[in-house]
């Protein structure tokens, strides 16, 4: 294994290998691991830290101030402002997620292919399943055990059931999980398959040099060929990374273009198209104690309104997540958190139809994001879903937490009323935003994309993009998989086009 | 804002918070300290004269703290900053070891009669 973190670099470091990949999350970690392991060397430049698992913070602040880019405060501006989480470590936000697992879905993937045909041959269906069989195989997805599900998850069964929507266990990337629920803060004992405990972990079993806590700052081009990055590690040390065949961007739908518009590198639609799932929430009290902290954070799902844009998942918020979600103040919110071993949380993420716009603002994003009027809809048409599933479940009261609405509800014909006529700003909603994508979508007509159907730039020699900035469109579920998948194609695609090439990382005198 | 003595969890001024608002400070983005210390001004020293009371939040008891909470919440805006203290006093409170490991215990704690 090969690490260097760059709080000890304090002097230039200098570095050559076959392909630089910029980003260690799914996309940066997977694409190193196809790459390593056809026999290219590597070097992954990280901006975060590498944190261990048993590193990880047992309270939400720790792990925030830690793990997340801004302390997770960063917001879209628009008609509300909306935070989008995303972490800043050695794995991306793999770490600190839920450990959903979806395969790409089949009807996103014709959609794409409906609109460009080009990516019909590009990205093969075929070539997708297999690559995500073996990563699925890898990182030990499987559905949620009930013995470890939690109170949480099982409820959330029993309301879809009583509704008769469609619902499962969620299919997660762990082995051995004893259902501690400290997913969102990172799985102190590794159970997590994450993108730094396994795909990561393989590329360094070959010839991958790991760089944490260097920030790329400077894509170099000689004579129009991407051949460097230049970078600052956190110790001060300018660092200089050459790339003999091609440099690979994995950091993300919100830091890739940043780095592009911040070298000037404007062509195409870069920036545009954002899209995402942001996510709305439901808490509910029931008589007995549920204790959502514990069980799987994330292990049950509903999906029988995917084909609306929405997806339900049971929460397993950290104790201080919980808090500030209960309503109220003073008195009325002493009682609430002396009362939250009966207080659940459950969520909807909405495949949003709007489209947002990353920009640079002196080297750092701003992401302006107005959800649709048809968006608030669904924000609506979800919360009265979870409502009615948790008063089936057996809640005595559920809170919306939509501002102009009612706090408290404990009927459907409550609910209904939200869905009918409730606010229509999206101001009213407490959202958060996850997955993100389109910002350097793929596609034949350079006009309307920024990278080939191949991954590579339109315009840039040897610079690639691995991460979810290059899907034509959101996907409506939790995308690591399919950006794990889509990542390694991007590799193989890398090798096919440097086949022949290695070298030797060379730390410089 | 958070159960005082009485209840099964400390209050938040009796928590033990050690080095947590410098490590707030050096990293929450300036965006967020700098609503904060906006909300805390507001809430804790704007509203209390607002609303008719004399002096700040602080020196209020606890009858007139819950009044004026209750009220600035029903403010235009008055939500919205009092989510945003009410965040930063949760990751406050639930910093503490003690109290995580009384709130993971169950739900044992007994309803506070006082907020701080």
């Amino acid at each position: 294994m090969k690490h260097l973190d760059g709080a000890a670099v304090t002097r230039p470091l200098d570095l050559t290998a076959d392909v630089v990949v910029v980003g260690s999350g799914p996309a940066g970690s997977s694409a190193a691991r196809e790459l390593a392991r056809a026999g290219a060397r590597v070097l992954v430049v990280e901006a975060g830290p590498w944190v261990r698992p048993d590193e990880h913070p047992l309270s939400a602040f720790g792990a925030m101030s830690r793990l997340y880019r801004d302390m997770g405060a960063s917001v879209v501006l628009g008609g509300a402002p909306i935070p989008y989480l995303q972490a800043r470590m050695v794995g991306g936000s793999s770490p600190i997620n839920g450990a959903i697992c979806w395969r790409m879905p089949r009807d996103v993937w014709d959609e794409w292919c409906a609109a460009d045909p080009a990516l019909h041959d590009a990205l093969p269906w075929p070539e997708i399943e297999a690559l995500t069989n073996e990563i699925e195989a890898r990182l030990g997805v499987a559905p949620t055990d009930p013995a470890i599900a939690g109170r949480k998850n099982l409820l959330m069964a029993d309301g879809a059931a009583a509704l008769g929507l469609e619902h499962r266990p969620i299919r997660r990337n762990v082995r051995g999980c004893t259902g501690l629920g400290r997913c969102l803060q990172g799985c102190p004992h590794g159970f997590k398959q994450s993108a730094d405990v396994a795909l990561l972990a393989d590329a360094l079993a070959h010839e991958t040099t790991l760089l944490s806590n260097v920030e790329a700052c400077d894509i170099v081009r000689t004579r129009g060929r991407a051949d460097e990055i230049c970078g600052r590690a956190s110790g001060g040390g300018a660092v200089r990374l050459r790339a003999r065949h091609a440099i690979v961007l994995a950091a993300s739908a919100i830091q890739t273009p940043v780095l592009l518009l911040r070298n000037r590198i404007t062509h195409g639609p870069v920036g545009e198209h954002f899209q995402c799932h942001p996510g709305v929430s439901l808490a509910g009290r029931f008589r007995d104690p549920v204790r959502m902290w514990e069980g799987a954070t994330q292990g049950h799902e509903v999906i029988g309104l995917r084909h609306e844009g929405l997806k339900f998942e049971a929460l397993g918020f950290d104790l201080t997540v919980l808090a500030a979600r209960l309503d109220g103040v003073g008195r009325d919110l002493a009682r609430s958190i002396a009362d939250m071993a009966h207080w659940l949380d459950w969520g909807a993420a909405v495949r949003a139809e709007a489209r947002g716009r990353v920009r640079s603002v002196l080297g750092r994003p701003v992401v302006t994001f107005t959800p649709s009027s048809r968006d608030v809809r669904r924000f609506r048409r979800g919360l009265r879903v979870l409502g009615e599933m948790m008063l089936a479940a057996g809640a005595e009261e559920v809170h919306p937490g939509v501002r102009g609405f009612a706090p408290r509800v404990t009927s459907r014909a409550a609910l209904e009323q939200l869905e009918q006529h409730g606010p229509t700003r999206p101001g009213a909603y407490t959202a958060a935003i996850t997955h993100m994508f389109g910002t350097c979508r793929m596609g034949r007509e350079p006009r309307t994309s920024v990278v080939r159907p191949d991954f590579r730039h339109h315009a840039v020699d040897g610079l690639w993009i691995a991460d979810s900035s290059v899907f034509p469109t959101s996907l409506g579920v939790n995308p690591q998989i399919p950006i794990m998948a889509l990542a390694a194609m991007c590799a193989r695609r890398v090798l096919a086009a440097t086949a022949g090439a290695r070298t030797t990382i060379t730390p410089a005198a | 804002m958070i159960p005082e003595p009485g209840s099964g969890l400390p209050a938040l001024a009796d928590v033990e918070r050690g080095d947590f608002w410098q490590r707030f400070a050096s990293a929450a983005p300036w965006t967020l300290r700098f609503g904060f210390r906006a909300a805390t001004w507001l809430v804790g020293g704007v509203a209390p004269l607002a609303l008719g009371y004399r002096g700040t939040f602080a020196g209020l008891d606890a009858d007139a703290r819950d009044d004026v909470l209750r009220r600035t919440a029903r403010l235009p805006g008055g939500d919205a900053l009092l989510l945003l203290v009410k965040l930063v006093a949760c990751f406050a409170y639930f910093d503490d070891e003690r109290v995580q490991s009384i709130a993971r215990a169950d739900g044992r704690a007994t309803t506070s009669e006082q907020p701080t």
